[in-house]
């Protein structure tokens, strides 16, 4: 008792507690229950508990596969068809010593970071039809938006391909406005940006709409009655206030874009490979299993890195607006 | 205090606006005006349409039929941020991600105020508000108190024509709310503001406003200065709302040399002497106030503005003891008279239910109002 009493259960679970208090009278079973209740959601480990079997998932998933590659992009190297055990950092001087995976590597950054820019500038109209317009835009706008993840992105990438195609439709609909030499796109990191732009906008539009969602509209209002045209508006409310929202999904749009690999294999080709374009071929076409280890390791410190110093600087604003709340 | 800031208020006209969502009409023909420097109040229930009638004034809601004018000129079709208003919300509307000094400074940029004009403006804007030293807190640092204030430099600092309010205190408790109305209407003479605050609680708005319009679904049912409004309501509606009121449905029997004489149905005669515009047969309603009435032990002799009746409960409130009476004979109307004994009086009389006793009043404190 004297534990619950000096930690402040939250006012919406008190009810809980208080009606599995009154089941408990009833039998052990409902009193054990009670128990496990107030310890998961009363006590400093909720959020422990709470958050434990996703992390048991993550761990035995992702973190232990991650760290076996690591080790294996250390401890082997693969000479003339023939794997050589032992320490190593052989395969990360190959790595950064070749201009042609530098160049790779610059590529794929470029196009997660263009890839995320696009679909921010493409996300904040329809965030703000989705947060702000009536419910039936709204969810028009969120069915147009969703769509299309519906569809496999294998499909999805071969659909680009006809249209991006020399003879596709796009260079058919040019053709009528009277550009007869219309520019190739497919095969080159503009087919590459462009889907990834049309895949990955959803995942930038949800966190911003939901980040517009919870911006009181009074704020906006005062705003407008202190003089504030709708474009400053935007500008010096809703764009600031959204940050968080931009945050989130800058990166899993980042993050995604730089893994991609079937919307550059199939759009881009051998012509403008990526990062995952390079891993596949170093494991399955050349068998090179710790180099393509190495790039793999390489991809997720990129990634992880720009995701850490992205959400650091937006946290530091963030922290700022609540500077004192508790 | 900063001289700079006084500013002349707008006088604010609405002819006959209207606003209709689908069929539902929720502002029907509002005409009011408020003069230039005077503090109005849309007082009503919750859905009576002062709330949009309020945003229609800000350009926040168009109105569907009707003008807007401000010191003479229409405002209908001019966007929000073109009306220079004020406004101050119910919950503040704070920008969170502004310090307190960029809050106040946020209309002033808005009008491209150079910076350093910006900044002092800000400050004196702070001044008056009393939140000297606070510029570069944010708005989650502070309490709801402060965040008052800063909403209402926010409001002042670039001088607007007219001010707005949205129930700006709903959120603060009883003596803070007290504290900070008096405060508002200090500022706002001060500043020589047209004002116009919406709110449900009639003593703010018999605290702070020189004009109170009653609103009842959508339309205004009574407007005229706080005291007026309390002392002469023109119906139930407006009697019932602002203070406390017995009701004892009447009919006019005679009038003269200023004095009314009216009858109920169960043949109680009443006497006023309260001008109003009524005429002779028309249906009204007796409106008594609680303090109004002078209670004595025992029964009285029949006479006009005199009832009998058994006392049901007494309830101590602070300044006042509240007595329930049944009337005696008095089964067609409202069960029960309210009567308030001053608690001075309360020692001397404290009447038990189950007794029987008088209650008698003045021909000028008896009211006749409209029926609804």
């Amino acid at each position: 008792m004297s534990r619950t009493e000096s930690i402040d259960v939250p006012e919406r679970v008190t009810p809980h507690v208080t009606r599995l208090r009154a089941n408990a009278k009833e039998g052990a079973f409902a009193r054990r229950m009670a128990k496990v209740w107030e310890f998961a959601t009363g006590t400093r480990m909720a959020g422990y508990v709470l958050v434990a079997p996703a992390v048991l998932f993550l761990a035995v998933w992702f973190v232990w596969p991650v760290l076996t590659m690591v080790h294996l992009s250390l401890t082997s190297r693969v000479v003339e068809g023939v794997s050589v055990e032992g320490f190593t950092l052989e395969n990360y001087v190959r790595l950064f010593s070749s201009d042609l995976y530098f160049r790779i590597l610059l590529r794929t950054l470029r196009i997660a970071l263009l890839t995320s820019l696009f679909t921010a500038l493409f996300a904040y109209p329809l965030a703000i039809a989705i947060a702000r317009g009536g419910p039936s835009l709204a969810r028009l706008v969120t069915i147009t938006l969703l769509a299309p993840l519906l569809v496999n992105v294998v499909v999805r990438s071969y659909g680009w391909q006809t249209i991006l195609n020399k003879t596709g439709a796009l260079a058919w609909v040019l053709k009528i406005f009277g550009i007869s030499n219309p520019p190739v796109l497919l095969y080159t990191e503009w087919a590459v940006l462009i889907a990834c732009v049309h895949v990955y906008l959803p995942f930038m539009v949800m966190p911003i709409a939901g980040a517009i969602g919870r911006i009181d509209r009074s704020v906006e209002e005062a705003a407008r009655v202190a003089g504030a045209t709708r474009l400053a508006v935007l500008r010096r409310i809703i764009l600031p206030l959204s940050l968080p929202g931009l945050a989130v999904g800058a990166s899993l749009v980042f993050s995604l874009s730089a893994a991609a690999y079937v919307t550059p294999q199939i759009l881009g080709g051998n012509f403008s490979p990526l990062l995952g374009t390079l891993i596949e071929q170093q494991i399955l076409t050349l068998n090179d299993w710790p180099f393509g280890a190495a790039i793999s390791t390489l991809l997720i410190a990129l990634v992880l890195a720009s995701n850490l110093i992205f959400l650091k600087l937006v946290s530091r604003r963030f922290a700022r607006w609540t500077a004192g709340a508790r | 205090m900063a001289t700079t800031s006084v500013s002349g208020g707008g006088e604010v006209r609405l002819a006959g606006i209207c606003r209709s969502y689908g069929d539902t009409q929720v502002v029907r023909d509002v005409n009011l005006i408020a003069a230039s420097g005077s503090i109005l109040a849309l007082l009503g229930p919750s859905g009576c349409g002062k709330t949009t009638t309020l945003r229609m004034v800000a350009g926040l809601v168009q109105p569907s039929a009707g003008d807007i004018l401000i010191d003479g000129v229409s405002v209908t079709g001019q966007p929000v941020h073109k009306r220079n208003l004020g406004m101050l919300f119910q919950n503040y509307a704070l920008f969170p991600h502004l310090t307190v000094r960029e809050n106040v400074a946020f209309g002033l940029a808005m009008r491209g105020v150079p910076k350093g004009d910006t900044v002092r403006r800000a400050k004196e804007a702070l001044a008056l508000v009393r939140l000297s030293g606070f510029e570069d807190r944010m708005p989650a640092a502070l309490s709801g108190g402060q965040q008052q204030r800063v909403a209402m430099a926010r409001a002042i600092a670039y001088r607007p024509r007219v001010l707005l309010l949205d129930e700006p205190f709903g959120a603060l408790d009883k003596k803070l709310r007290e504290e900070m109305q008096i405060e508002l209407r200090q500022l706002c003479n001060e500043l020589g503001l047209t004002t116009i605050l919406v709110t449900h609680d009639q003593e703010e708005a018999l605290i702070l406003a020189d004009q109170i319009a009653v609103m009842r679904s959508g339309r205004i049912e009574q407007v005229d200065n706080a005291r007026a409004v309390y002392e002469r309501p023109i119906s139930h509606f407006v009697a019932d709302f602002i203070g406390t009121s017995n009701f004892i449905p009447a009919s006019i029997v005679d009038m003269r040399d200023g004095r009314m004489t009216l009858r109920s149905t169960a043949g109680h005669v009443f006497e006023s002497t309260v001008p109003n515009d009524f005429s002779i047969q028309e249906r009204v309603a007796v409106a008594i106030r609680p303090e109004s009435m002078r209670l004595t032990p025992g029964e009285l002799p029949a006479a006009a503005n005199r009832l009998t009746g058994t006392i049901v409960r007494s309830l101590f409130k602070g300044q006042v003891l509240s007595v329930w009476m049944k009337p005696h004979g008095q089964a067609e109307l409202q069960p029960e008279l309210q009567v308030s004994i001053p608690i001075e009086d309360a020692a001397r009389m404290s009447p038990q239910p189950g007794e029987t006793w008088s209650a008698q009043w003045s021909a000028a404190r008896t009211l006749v109002v409209r029926e609804q």
